[in-house]
């Protein structure tokens, strides 16, 4: 049973999570690509 | 960081597994049939799933392997050509990193982590179905490759360029699998990050929770730091192939070291990925089985960051062969030795525990102590692989394969199956029989033993990895190898027969809640087999935040 503000707070610190991930993925890839 | 768990609301008896009796009515227990696996969302039920998956692709992993060792066993060419030879190391490798160690720790999560913060699931329990049935097709895809025309990759499980550049389309099932495991690793990541942040019961602070959440904890930061960058290397692997870019091809001024460090940044850390939480394990049977509260958790906890900080700079000391400024390498050697200094911390304070404590010698407890002697060994070959002039002989030869078999194999799996014979009395309600046990422990600890140490001396003399044939000097050291991993295969073999499947098939005694008098921690205040739901309720515990003492107040803000 996990109530409302505590599912709006493990969605918030999933997004983050998932937003460095993306990050660092395409940031990884983007760098090899336009810096070399 | 403050929380408010759900409370029952409406005033019923909690007992302190802390079940809603008055809400039982609206938790039917665990469904039927095959929709129960399927729709899984109970972190009990993924857990088990995984394990399950991950003993299978161990046991694939493990074919895999005895066939390298039964080529091996002579000189000359007996049952596989070189190009399927090299197929068979580089799957054994991806299947056992990827599809055995990895999942069976996420296993080890699942069913542990919520149960020791007193949370009544993972945060996200349908995403946490997602992570576990994406493994399925990426096994399958893995596995099927070596029908694929072609066969089998075969660029060892580095995947490295140029060899990945030159191969068949098994190569690009391959990219795809890991793409496919390391989304799932990520989700996982995430899910276990924010279930131990945000889920702790009241009163289980950071620093009141048992290790292998805290290994865990970092464990899940390092995946989602570095699995990110694995699929960056292996998506402009994808685009060298077919979309004509030229990132590692030198052909049109691409760079394939650049593909090693890339391959490495994520390659060292994922080294603790898989020991991190075999630490964890380790740190919660030898207090139970010395009867003394952990030695030294603090320096515990700070020792396993420091270990994930110092694994991000160390990636190169794989790479001295390519080439580099000798400042370069003093860099990374350095690096490398020091991060005996935090592991060294743990070992200690894993000995320092057990130290005028009142032991006894069950499996798991062997097994933990297992674990710390052949994991040290191998530890110890990895600071003289450190050593840059030394790696420079031993690159690529035998030596490495015993150091990294040592520390995996030895370290990871025994971990894992000190954790199994310790926890699985709570997971399935039933006593292994200890006997069996013990011989499980033994003839794996010797068979191990037999099949990996005279690697030690077949690399000092030479012999180079991944070869389907050696000079005739090689033999006698190679056919030990060859019998000592048959051995160890067939010890796994009986462990599946005589402790696992009874215990599955609900055969053998009936576990008590405490099998273990020295544990301590909330997964034994449930339960044995621990129920369907647990901790619906959010418990209120005691100072120590091992026991429970009833239930939380309602609107009781945690942590």
């Amino acid at each position: 049973m996990v109530d409302e503000r505590r599912s709006k707070a493990n969605l918030r610190l999933a997004l983050i999570l998932a937003s460095i991930a993306i990050v660092f993925f395409v940031g990884f890839i983007a760098k090899m690509a336009f810096l070399g | 960081m403050s929380a408010v768990i759900g409370q029952s609301g409406h005033g019923g008896t909690v007992d302190t597994t802390g079940h809603d009796h008055d809400m039982a009515h609206e938790h039917h227990g665990a469904p039927h049939g095959w929709k129960r696996w399927v729709y899984a969302t109970n972190h009990k039920d993924i857990g088990t799933m995984y394990l399950v998956f991950a003993f299978t692709m161990f046991m694939f992993g493990g074919v895999l392997a005895l066939g390298i060792r039964s080529e091996l066993f002579h000189p000359g060419l007996q049952f596989f050509n070189p190009q399927l030879f090299n197929q068979l190391t580089t799957m054994h490798g991806l299947i056992m990193v990827f599809g055995a160690i990895m999942p069976a720790f996420v296993g080890f999560a699942n069913w542990m982590v919520p149960l020791q913060i007193g949370a009544p699931d993972m945060a996200f329990a349908r995403m946490n179905n997602l992570s576990f049935w994406l493994l399925i097709p990426a096994a399958m895809m893995l596995v099927g490759s070596f029908f694929m025309p072609g066969g089998a990759p075969a660029a060892g499980w580095t995947i490295y360029a140029p060899l990945t550049l030159q191969m068949g389309p098994s190569m690009d099932a391959a990219i795809f699998a890991l793409h496919i495991l390391g989304a799932s690793s990520i989700m996982g990541s995430i899910n276990i990050i924010v279930t131990i942040l945000n889920m702790r019961a009241p009163g289980m602070t950071l620093m009141k929770m048992p290790l292998f959440c805290w290994t865990w904890l970092i464990t899940a930061y390092l995946l989602i730091a570095v699995m990110p960058v694995l699929a960056g290397a292996i998506t402009m692997t994808l685009t060298d192939r077919h979309f004509g870019t030229t990132f590692f091809n030198p052909g049109g001024g691409g760079d394939p070291v650049m593909y090693q460090h890339i391959f490495w940044f994520f390659g060292h850390p994922e080294v603790y990925i898989m020991i991190l939480p075999a630490f964890g394990i380790i740190s919660a049977v030898i207090p139970a089985f010395a009867r003394k509260r952990l030695f030294g958790y603090t320096s515990m906890v700070y020792a396993t960051a420091s270990i994930a900080i110092l694994s991000f700079i160390v990636w190169a000391h794989h790479m001295f062969t390519t080439g580099m400024p000798v400042t370069g390498q003093l860099f990374f050697m350095y690096a490398t030795m020091l991060i005996a200094v935090p592991t060294g911390v743990k070992v200690f304070n894993w000995i320092a525990t057990m130290w005028r404590g009142s032991m006894t010698f069950e499996t798991p407890m062997l097994w933990a102590v297992g674990f710390i002697f052949v994991f040290t060994m191998g530890g110890f070959t990895g600071l003289i692989l450190a050593m840059a002039p030394i790696d420079i002989q031993l690159q690529d030869t035998y030596y490495v394969v015993a150091h990294f078999h040592y520390v995996l194999v030895a370290g990871s799996l025994f971990g894992m199956f000190a954790g199994f014979y310790y926890w699985a009395p709570k997971w399935s309600g039933r006593m292994y029989v200890e006997g069996r046990g013990k011989f499980h422990f033994w003839t794996s600890l010797i068979f191990f033993n037999v099949a990996f140490f005279p690697m030690h001396f077949l690399g000092l003399a030479g012999m180079p990895r991944r070869y389907a044939d050696y000079p005739m000097q090689f033999t006698d050291f190679n056919m030990m190898a060859t019998i000592g991993a048959f051995g160890f295969g067939l010890s796994q073999v009986y462990f599946l027969f005589a402790v696992v499947l009874p215990m599955l098939r609900g055969k053998g005694a009936i576990a008590p809640q405490q099998p273990w008098e020295g544990a301590e921690g909330l997964e034994w205040e449930v339960p044995s087999p621990a129920p369907f739901h647990t901790f619906e309720t959010p418990p209120l515990l005691n100072a120590a935040g091992t026991k429970i003492i009833g239930a939380a107040p309602a609107g009781s803000a945690g942590h």
